[in-house]
């Protein structure tokens, strides 16, 4: 094996892991910052703004 | 004021400059010549591993004492951490293995007790995941969390203690064997690599808390 590709598949190895891991994460943070979202629009109104409307 | 932009960043400038020193500035060495570049990511990688399962260690024992659920997020996302790094360091290791040691893999300490780590921090997980009870899997992994951090002194030590073929520590105290560019290339690059280790851990820590309140959302009144 050659420097060059050693170094090469050293460098990937740590960070394609790191970047697989930081990608996995953000979609997992999207899910639930969408699911978060989705409740609040549904949770009813309060009683307050019906009697004002 | 948030920081996960900002350790971002940094650790992004800080590894770029690492990079840039550990590949064009640092000379080869006498021994392995280019090969030794692999070092300024394995190292970073097996340090901050270390790092992480030290986390663990103090959250987890926090977590038991005091039984808050913020220790227990903090451990559970140093113990992912603690395993992503432990997979780098061992494949990077690998690679660096086969083209100065001429194999993949030999059943030496530092080797062997560094998978040993690997195996105890996937059954940490794997513990949390199938946990029916999540508080019962949270003590649960807790305690292996504790047990496997004792590890780390081992992996750290099998070098002085073991005949190996892993090369003992370039810097002991106060005896340090490196060419001074190999240094500075080294040093910056374990600065960068706790900086994406800070970064990771604060996204995996707000990743969790949102998941924990969209479970508190989800129970029924």
């Amino acid at each position: 094996m050659s420097p060059a590709v050693a170094i090469a598949a050293a460098y990937a190895v740590v960070g394609g892991g790191i970047l697989l891991y930081l990608r996995r994460i953000r979609r997992r943070l999207r899910e639930v910052e969408a699911d978060m979202q989705a409740m609040d629009r549904e949770r009813p109104a309060p009683a307050e703004a019906l009697t004002i409307r | 004021m948030r920081a996960q932009p900002w350790v971002g960043g940094a650790a992004v400038v800080l590894l770029a400059v690492g990079l840039y020193i550990g590949l064009v500035v640092s000379p080869p060495d006498v021994f392995q010549r280019d090969y030794v570049r692999i070092m300024y990511m394995h190292v970073p990688s097996a340090f901050v591993a270390y790092l992480a399962v030290a986390t663990v260690f103090v959250t987890s024992i926090l977590y038991l004492w005091r039984g808050r659920d913020a220790y227990d997020h903090v451990a559970h996302g140093a113990g992912e951490l603690a395993t992503l790094f432990t997979a780098v360091a061992l494949g990077s290791g690998m690679i660096w293995g086969k083209a100065v040691w001429g194999t993949w893999w030999t059943w030496d300490a530092r080797l062997v007790t560094t998978a040993v780590l690997f195996l105890i921090y996937v059954g940490y997980l794997l513990i949390r995941e199938l946990a029916e009870d999540r508080r019962r899997g949270a003590r649960l992994a807790a305690v292996v969390g504790i047990i496997g951090a004792l590890d780390v002194p081992v992996i750290h030590y099998s070098v002085v203690w073991f005949r190996t073929l892993h090369q003992p520590p370039s810097i002991a105290r106060g005896d340090i064997q490196m060419a001074p560019p190999m240094i500075v290339a080294l040093v910056i690059n374990l600065v960068a690599f706790v900086f994406i280790y800070a970064y990771l851990l604060l996204v995996r820590l707000r990743l969790e808390r949102l998941e924990a309140a969209r479970a508190g959302a989800d129970l029924p009144a």
